[in-house]
């Protein structure tokens, strides 16, 4: 029983060595596969987004990138040490995988504690570097103003940008409230002889279309969400012209389909929050800016503003 | 050997004419159709005697309300498509017929020292008297009122409507609200009388005299400066600058709360130099006091090609404003950024802070800046 706590604690040590290097933002350069360009990209783009949005000033943009340098050697003193620790484990790790193939059960007790000891010298190295990144946000915190914490702090990643021209502060994915207003619309000119058809219609597109992001509701959420949206359809349809001009907006707000898992995850993160908070935990400031490619992206960012040439003037004669 | 054809050649010429015509008259017979849906529409709807016109013999008028001074015979439909000249009688089709009913924060006027952080009632009726090439609003203000109008809204509707969204003004925007004056007048004598707000976003092509009667019942104006420059605003607002600086000056003489935006179009009156002389102009002629937004434009109507206004353009502009001695120099359509806060212009800190439209941190009670003292102009309560 003994050997097999021992083997668990092995497969820990590998994921605990090699981890807190991806969790502290070591470029991953073993995999080559396309998916994980991919995935990178997507990272990068969603970056880009958000910086993007925060209409970041020169001189905000030459602050940034200093701090950012200077985590980045801290970054590179703490590779070179995980380097060292993670050479030995493999060392370790493989003596002790050949020593079970073997001697099997009767393996060497001393090459499984080295092996757990090189993981607590890891798991501490981490801690180390990660009680060193909070002053780093701050940093970069007393960089930015309120507006632009305002935006990372509601910041959701996206792949597309929203380009709302009635809302220029939309830097993620965010509420869009036309699509349901239209619909809300379409339904108030709905002949009576058809609306039950075609508020049901209605409503299973609204499914489908959560669906498609989401993925599936349960019967159960379903037949909750379709309750709650028929009574709003039906008080649509009720109002008068001017009544559902003052509160379409409301009524689109509460048109769309809640995802529970939105809900649990708000819970989540305050116990998260709740459980480390002993621990240093970056915010999304210091996540976001903190992230390895944000550097690349605030240099690039940086060049296209210094190279910044307003369009030829129109001739108006 | 002949084919074996079921109708003869002439026959197929004739049931192709037949198609032909049909095809030919079904647009125009659509069109028609529309258009008599329309009328009887529009006769559902009330239309008033409009005011400033002068009476010219043979049925035609003469317009005053706005620097064109048009003439119209019977049938005609005015310029700003507000008015129409029903047998010699000039009348607005604005009249209760809004087209848009929204709440909006106050500052999507954009005021800034307008009760921040409050909301409004904002009002919008089809029709326009400039044609800019860029117009954010172009579906509305290219029409008739009563093509686009939503509903019947009176000036009780609008009092019920301020009640039962708690708004503590009304904010006449989207649109061009000097050409719908009987309306506005109407629902802003009324209201104020039950100590609502009511606020103008204009583009100041109006006349003075009828401005000068507007400003009776509204307490705040945001007028759109659109460029220091004469060609701009001919070759793309069809309209002029002087009556719009005039209009400027007469809403600084009856002492009303103004606001100006210069929304910057990239390549067209983006010229540093130019802001600079608007700057100096607003100064001298208006004072220092005076609240100016740098406004970023958004590829829109017939200048979609156009990129939209780099941040760093407005920026600059911005810098120009207050390096002029303007005090109270915003950024519009660019957030976040600090262009969007108050900042006292004696202690230099942000007094209100501002993300876009929404205010995130209010230090100035009642006008006076929480930190030194200093009294910032502006309606606060």
């Amino acid at each position: 029983m003994k050997k097999v706590y021992l083997s668990i604690i092995i497969c820990l040590i590998t994921s605990g060595i090699f981890l807190p290097w991806g969790l502290s933002g070591a470029e991953n350069v073993v995999n080559e596969e396309p998916q994980v360009k991919v995935d990178n990209l997507r990272s990068e783009i969603s970056l880009i987004n958000l910086v993007n949005g925060l209409n970041l000033t020169e001189e905000q943009l030459n602050q940034l990138i200093s701090i950012l340098k200077e985590v980045q050697t801290l970054k590179e003193s703490y590779k070179e040490k995980g380097r060292t620790i993670a050479a030995e484990a493999v060392a370790a790790i493989s003596e002790y995988k050949q020593a079970l193939i073997e001697k099997g059960p009767d393996y060497p007790p001393k090459l499984g504690e080295k092996a757990y000891n090189l993981n607590e010298q890891g798991k501490h190295l981490r801690e180390k570097f990660e009680a060193e990144l909070p002053p780093f946000q701050e940093k970069i915190e007393a960089v930015l103003i309120e507006a632009q914490k305002e935006v990372i702090a509601t910041f959701k990643p996206c792949f597309l940008p929203p380009k709302s021209q009635r809302d220029p502060v939309r830097a993620g994915q965010a509420a869009d409230y036309e699509r349901a207003i239209n619909i809300l619309r379409k339904i108030r000119q709905i002949p009576q002889t058809v609306y039950e058809e075609k508020r049901k219609q209605t409503l299973e597109r609204q499914f489908k279309k959560f669906e498609e992001k989401h993925g599936k509701l349960t019967d159960e959420e379903k037949a909750k969400e379709e309750k709650r949206l028929f009574s709003i359809v039906d008080a649509a349809r009720a109002m008068d012209e001017d009544d559902f001009e003052l509160n379409k907006e409301d009524l689109a707000k509460e048109f769309e389909i809640k995802d529970k898992r939105e809900e649990l995850s708000k819970v989540l993160s305050i116990l998260t929050e709740y459980r480390n908070k002993n621990k240093p935990i970056l915010n999304k400031t210091g996540r976001f800016f903190l992230n390895p490619k944000m550097l690349g992206v605030l240099e690039a960012k940086l060049t296209v503003l210094k190279n910044f040439k307003p369009l030829p003037a129109k001739k108006l004669d | 050997m002949k084919p074996n054809i079921p109708i003869s050649r002439r026959e197929f010429f004739k049931q192709l004419g037949k198609i032909g015509f049909g095809i030919a008259t079904l647009p125009p017979a659509v069109v028609s159709l529309l258009e008599f849906h329309q009328s009887i529409r529009a006769e559902d709807k009330k239309f008033i005697e409009a005011l400033y016109y002068e009476k010219l013999g043979g049925g035609k008028i003469k317009c005053t309300l706005c620097p064109n001074f048009h003439i119209y015979k019977p049938g005609d439909v005015s310029f700003c498509f507000n008015r129409l000249n029903q047998n010699g009688i000039w009348v607005s089709s604005a009249y209760n017929n809004p087209c848009t009913i929204n709440i909006d924060p106050i500052e999507k006027g954009p005021f800034n020292h307008f009760l921040p952080g409050t909301n409004a009632l904002s009002i919008g009726v089809g029709g326009c008297n400039l044609r800019c090439l860029y117009c954010q609003n172009w579906q509305v203000a290219m029409q008739k009122p009563e093509r686009v109008a939503i509903c019947n809204f009176t000036k009780d509707d609008c009092a019920d409507a301020l009640l039962k969204k708690e708004c503590r003004t009304i904010c006449y925007t989207y649109t061009e609200p000097a050409m719908y004056p009987e309306y506005l007048k109407e629902v802003a004598g009324f209201t104020r009388k039950k100590g609502v707000y009511n606020v103008v976003c204009t583009a100041g092509f109006v006349n003075p005299e009828p401005l000068k009667d507007i400003c009776k019942v509204i307490d705040a104006f945001a007028v759109t400066l659109k460029a220091f420059n004469d060609k701009f605003y001919q070759k793309i607002c069809g309209q002029t600058l002087g009556p719009v600086l005039k209009s400027l000056e007469v809403i600084k003489n009856q002492k009303k709360h103004l606001e100006i935006i210069n929304l910057i179009v990239p390549s067209y009156n983006d010229d540093l130099e130019i802001i600079k002389q608007m700057c100096q102009w607003v100064k001298k002629t208006l004072g220092q006091d005076v609240v100016l937004h740098f406004g970023r434009f958004y590829p829109e109507y017939k200048l979609k090609s156009l990129p939209p206004t780099p941040a760093k353009t407005i920026e600059l502009a911005r810098q120009i404003g207050l390096d002029t001695g303007l005090k109270y120099v915003y950024t519009f359509n660019l957030a976040p950024h600090e262009g969007n806060y108050t900042f006292c212009p004696s202690c230099k800190e942000p007094v209100i802070k501002r993300l876009g439209f929404k205010v995130l941190e209010n230090n100035l009670p009642e006008g006076i800046c929480k930190f030194c003292g200093y009294k910032i102009p502006g309606v606060w309560k």
